[in-house]
């Protein structure tokens, strides 16, 4: 197994004329190959804080990451481009790579007609379902052929039944695709749902409460809402929280 | 009643026509009860004209050539004066927005040219680019660049942050977040600039022309005034009104094959 990203002892505090805010506390933990994470923790506790890092949008206060791999990125709002189509909000990446050759166009149209997307190719963002929407940004990530997927809230956008079916999708790409994923949420049935490692966060200034794994990741996450241990790790899991 | 998709047409239409009828009969009363007046010598005719003779006059400017001569010469200035400030506008805005920095120490200065009054500050550029059409193009750029810049940063600054934060994790440069989120973003915006530019453009030139010219329709109006003929007055205006109408409406065409384009693309 090989690590293909480390958080050591990373604070982040931001700081205004007035006073220094502590936003992370001390956070480690790392992701190894065709591993899932999910970073889980209450709203505002600083978990995007952490993505922001990991993607060198901030800098950490402290500590150390090494990252030894290509990230791609998804996030609560799709941000497809509404005069762009489908096929061309997929591409924007090469093309801002420049990179948009015909291997990697070919790619694309290979992972459209995979997910089902080859009749919705010429549509624009505003004619297709919100879950749709969600599955063009994932594409739009993965044609740029990143190794760890860091997604952020990805679901919370969507209403709870598409919710269901697309957090299904996207698993199912990143283990196809053989992808990790680092996966930040404050959803706890999420959670159980995809990862296979659980961090739980504390309320701001956000520091690690518990790491749980999760002993069913042999299952789709519609399996693993049937499965009962599903409801054993939520209430270890709330229990936890609650402690913390 | 409305019972299906073809009476809701129908109906939308009869409304349409309804209106149209009224705003055209409520013009047509307007003009009429002008004219009688004027006629009955109930209003003065010195101070107000009259429908008829600002008719006649149209037409006699028109036989002679007068009328297309002086409006050649005014929609060619407002046309480059036009084409000028928003071009300049938009490419000054999009350096600004480049560096976070200079547009912070540029901020006040540009709000103070803005308040300068035009009018008043229009002798200036007549000084430096002098009394021919320059010097009016000059004034006119005066009157609607400054506002373009400061409407098109604002433009900029109201791009969803959330699409520059996905282009920037891509590894987009400041240039390729312009041309690939900013820009193609603030389009139809920058299409209603050019719609308020049209009529600043055309009031700047009036304005300039007013201060110096010997020809346009600004000079027109102005001269019928001095030797007080109202017609002439009254004619240059309503001239001028459905000259910016009709630049109005071209833009629109504009707008419409553009956006047509981008889809198709």
């Amino acid at each position: 197994m090989t690590q293909l990203l480390s958080l050591t002892n990373v604070s982040k505090s931001f700081f205004d004329i007035k006073k220094e805010i502590k936003v992370l506390d001390n956070i480690t933990f790392s992701i190894e190959n065709n591993q899932i994470i999910a970073l889980l923790g209450p709203s505002g506790c600083g978990k995007s804080t952490i993505l922001n890092i990991i993607s060198s949008l901030e800098k950490p206060t402290n500590g150390e990451i090494k990252i030894n791999t290509k990230l791609g990125y998804m996030f609560q709002k799709d941000a497809l481009l509404p005069w762009r189509s489908v096929y061309k909000n997929i591409c924007i990446g090469l093309e801002i790579n420049k990179i948009l050759t015909i291997e990697n166009k070919k790619y694309v149209d290979e992972l459209i007609h995979k997910y089902h997307l080859l009749e919705f190719k010429n549509s624009f963002p505003n004619q297709i379902s919100g879950g749709m929407r969600q599955r063009v940004a994932l594409i739009r990530t993965l044609v740029l052929k990143p190794d760890l997927l860091l997604l952020d809230e990805p679901f919370s956008a969507l209403d709870a039944q598409t919710k269901i079916e697309v957090q299904n999708d996207v698993y199912n790409i990143i283990k196809q695709e053989k992808k990790s994923a680092l996966i930040v949420t404050h959803d706890i049935s999420e959670a159980i749902a995809l990862a296979d490692k659980i961090i739980i966060l504390s309320e701001r200034p956000a520091k690690i409460i518990k790491t749980i794994e999760i002993a069913i990741n042999n299952l789709e996450p519609n399996e693993r809402r049937k499965d009962v241990r599903f409801i054993n790790y939520y209430d270890l899991i709330t229990k936890e929280i609650k402690k913390g | 009643m409305i019972k299906s998709i073809s009476d809701f047409k129908a109906s939308i239409k009869r409304k349409k026509i309804i209106i149209f009828v009224i705003q055209f009969l409520l013009l047509f009363f307007f003009l009429g009860c002008w004219e009688i007046l004027a006629r009955l010598n109930i209003i003065n005719e010195f101070l107000l004209s009259k429908p008829s003779s600002i008719i006649s006059l149209f037409f006699s400017y028109l036989r002679d050539g007068t009328l297309f001569k002086h409006l050649l010469i005014s929609t060619f200035e407002a046309l480059i004066a036009l084409i000028i400030s928003t071009f300049f506008g938009i490419a000054i805005s999009i350096l600004l927005y480049l560096s976070d920095t200079v547009t912070k120490i540029i901020d006040p200065f540009l709000t103070v040219l803005n308040a300068i009054p035009k009018s008043a500050s229009g002798i200036i550029f007549i000084i430096w680019f002098g009394t021919s059409y320059k010097g009016i193009i000059a004034v006119s750029v005066s009157f609607s660049i400054v506002i373009t810049i400061i409407n098109c940063l604002s433009y900029f600054k109201s791009v969803d942050k959330e699409y520059i934060k996905m282009v920037q994790v891509m590894g987009a440069n400041k240039f390729q977040i312009l041309t690939k989120v900013i820009l193609p973003s603030s389009f139809e915006n920058l299409l209603s600039l050019l719609k308020v530019n049209i009529g600043l453009s055309w009031v700047g030139i009036v304005v300039g022309e007013f201060l110096v010219s010997k020809e346009g329709i600004g000079y027109l109006i102005l001269y019928g005034g001095q030797v007080f003929k109202m017609d002439l007055v009254m004619m240059g205006i309503l001239v001028l009104s459905f000259i910016a109408l009709g630049m109005y409406h071209l833009i629109n065409l504009l707008q419409k094959l553009v956006r047509k384009l981008m889809n198709h693309n």
